[in-house]
């Protein structure tokens, strides 16, 4: 069992989380930053950025990476948007990433529920930027036609790992599938920023990582995300290696040089971690003329 | 109270000395017995500490910079007396 | 007297052993003798891209340690044994005849006649066969040197740098010198005994150095792991090997071929490059400066599997010899 190196001990401010904490907890919603365990809520919450889990806490499959439980789905609640609009603007929240559990029990994958969860946030958020992290509802290009027509600003779906690991420790999902996702988002609504994320320490090598990372430059992606696998538990994937900081600068580096425009490569980084900066930051590049 | 930091004289003859690394920042507290910079000279690197506790308040030369014994390198605005 | 016995030869990790000894609280001197495997180790101050061939210490897998005291790039290797002498010193300044006379003294027992020049090097005859550096701090010094035994002196003459012209900038510079083996093979010729004359030689020194008598320090099982992450933090990272370069700035053209084979383009790249990243890259295509590839180029740390993808995206190959 490898030993947890310090630079992934993180502390936080019980009191500041607390606050937030209690809103959601108030108003019926799960957040995906409780739900999955992630030590970096002190920092995001400060930070006016919060990840909502809508459509329930329970998942469709049974990825052997994630922590969310994987079991019969709780019925889809009408209200769920409107709460999560209010939430988000109770909280004042500058950045709001909204994620979902799988749900192919559904036609569209939850896609319209997410539209409304995006139209609803807008309409009481008018300031905020808005993230989805979506599945790939099973490649079906209406159902990502719903999300993208609700105009999200950061449209994210996860790879996860490479195409090699993706076999063994995402069996329910199909990595080429996923870059066809992120691929038809990019090329039917070029000015939605499309964002991937994936983990290091489940076995990967760097040649692996280097063909993942020209995959994702080949679909033009604007932000991706490089993050420590944390094994939840003992049933799930082996944890490999822990990956050191100096070595995730290394992988970004090698990403920028790949051509992709902005990379957060950090041992604590989970998919929406500094996600308003990335978006500021790709839209400030975009927006300043080349000389 | 101003401290001036001053290269001590390391060799007895008069041998070129480099200011190789700062390693505190301007505006940075400074314990006494902390490093605060290093200075290489005949392929010695000397690591020098602050003598007294308080704030790198300036500093008069840049990393590579060749330095003299007894000339004055940084100021440490100290809360000793 | 205390001694160590170190079975590594991983650079890195010996590297990282020495400073833990170094500042270990023992009362008296430290004295052990130790070897890498090959590798390339330079002086705390130096500029790595100036005074090493990276791209061919790369591509053959030979480390590069950045050491903790100052002075020149060395090359260590088999045949070639490094000491290290711990102490507390009782004076103030710079002293190398403490550690050099009595080394000279144990090798010359041994038949060897060299001397001391330069104050700090060891000579036999007109060949340099020791070179040595220190560190101070906290009340403590490190002295440790080379002594070249029986080594490839052809293969330590290939980790120098190359095409000079190219690049110019600050940092502490090596001294070049004739150098030479204590068991005189002036060429490098391999030898198939060197394995087991280094190892005579070892021992020897050590007898002549009164090591046998010494008290052998042993390492806890707190204390390897606390090297280890010596090792993984410092030693064996981008970080502190390249990340506190000087500054030096970089020029060169050269042609590439396209892959028809008709028509090439002429590359000219200019960067200016600090703290082992480029800070600033002007990269003309033709003649016509090229946005793409100076702003792309910007900004990249200057390691090797970046400067290949970088090298791959927009060349379509990985000589990236061409770029340092």
């Amino acid at each position: 069992m490898l030993k947890k190196p310090d630079w992934l001990k993180v502390s936080f401010n019980e009191d500041e989380v607390a606050d937030v904490a209690d809103l959601i907890i108030d108003l019926e919603l799960n957040t995906v930053c409780s739900e999955a365990a992630c030590p970096n809520r002190g920092e995001c919450f400060s930070a006016k950025t919060a990840t909502f889990m809508v459509m329930g806490q329970y998942c469709t499959r049974d990825c052997r990476f994630c922590n969310v439980t994987s079991t019969k789905p709780e019925a889809l609640d009408p209200d769920e948007p409107e709460r999560v609009a209010k939430a988000a603007a109770t909280l004042g929240l500058e950045h709001v990433v909204v994620t979902q559990v799988t749900r192919d029990d559904l036609a569209d994958g939850g896609a319209g529920h997410m539209a409304e969860t995006i139209e609803a946030l807008r309409k009481h958020n008018p300031t905020a930027t808005i993230e989805v992290l979506v599945s790939d509802y099973r490649g079906d290009e209406r159902a990502i036609d719903k999300v993208i027509a609700a105009k999200p600003d950061v449209y994210a779906h996860n790879v996860e790992m490479p195409r090699a690991l993706s076999k063994t420790v995402r069996p329910d999902a199909d990595y080429d599938r996923s870059l066809a996702v992120l691929d038809y988002v990019k090329r039917t609504a070029p000015s939605i920023l499309t964002k991937t994320g994936f983990m290091l320490g489940l076995g990967e090598s760097d040649e692996e990582i280097g063909e993942l990372l020209d995959d994702l430059a080949k679909v033009k992606v604007d932000i991706v995300t490089i993050g420590q696998y944390l094994q939840p538990t003992k049933r799930h994937a082996e944890l490999k290696r822990y990956v050191t900081p100096d070595e995730f600068e290394t992988y970004r580096q090698i990403a920028l040089a790949k051509g992709i425009g902005f990379v957060v490569s950090t041992p604590l980084v989970r998919s929406s971690y500094k996600a308003a900066e990335a978006v500021a930051a790709v839209r400030q590049r975009d927006l300043s003329p080349t000389l | 109270m101003k401290q001036d930091i001053v290269v001590p004289k390391l060799r007895t003859d008069e041998s070129k000395a480099v200011l190789a690394a700062w390693l505190k920042d301007v505006g940075e507290t400074v314990e006494a017995g902390e490093a605060l910079y290093e200075i290489e000279t005949d392929k010695v690197v000397n690591q020098i500490e602050a003598t007294k506790t308080g704030v790198l308040e300036a500093v008069f030369v840049e990393e590579g910079d060749d330095v003299a014994p007894g000339q004055r390198v940084a100021v440490i605005e100290s809360s000793e007396k | 007297m205390f001694t160590f016995r170190s079975e590594s030869t991983d650079p890195y990790w010996n590297q990282a052993l020495e400073e833990y000894l170094f500042m270990m609280p023992v009362e008296g001197d430290i004295l052990f003798l130790w070897e890498n495997s090959e590798a390339v180790v330079y002086g705390c101050y130096q500029n790595p891209f100036l005074e090493i061939d990276l791209p061919l210490m790369w591509r053959e897998g030979i480390p590069v340690v950045r050491r903790i005291s100052g002075g020149g790039t060395v090359y260590h290797g088999p045949g070639n044994i490094n000491y290290t002498w711990l102490t507390t010193p009782d004076y103030d300044g710079v002293d190398y005849a403490r550690f050099l006379t009595p080394m000279v003294d144990a090798i010359r027992s041994l038949g060897y006649p060299v001397e001391v020049r330069n104050d700090i090097d060891i000579y036999l005859a007109e060949a340099k066969i020791s070179g040595s550096a220190q560190k101070r701090k906290k009340g403590r010094v490190l002295h440790h040197g080379t002594l070249l035994v029986d080594c490839d002196l052809v293969r330590l003459k290939r980790s120098g740098p190359k095409n000079l012209e190219r690049r110019s900038g600050k940092g502490v510079k090596s001294r070049p010198a004739t150098v030479g083996n204590l068991i005189a093979h002036e060429d490098g010729r391999q030898n198939g005994d060197r394995a087991k004359q280094t190892a005579q030689f070892k021992k020897a020194l050590e007898r002549a150095l009164e090591l046998d008598q010494a008290e052998l320090i042993t390492l806890s099982d707190d204390d390897l792991a606390a090297i280890a992450r010596l090792k993984e933090e410092k030693y064996d990272t981008w970080a502190w090997t390249y990340g506190d370069a000087p500054a030096f700035s970089f020029k060169h053209a050269f042609t590439l071929e396209e892959a028809g084979g008709d028509s090439s383009t002429v590359i000219d790249l200019a960067y200016d490059a600090k703290k082992g990243r480029v800070v600033d890259a002007l990269i003309r295509k033709n003649g016509v400066l090229s946005d793409t590839l100076s702003q792309s180029f910007g900004g990249l740390r200057l390691e090797r599997s970046v400067l290949e993808a970088w090298c791959v995206k927009h060349f379509g190959n990985e000589m990236i010899d061409r770029l340092l």
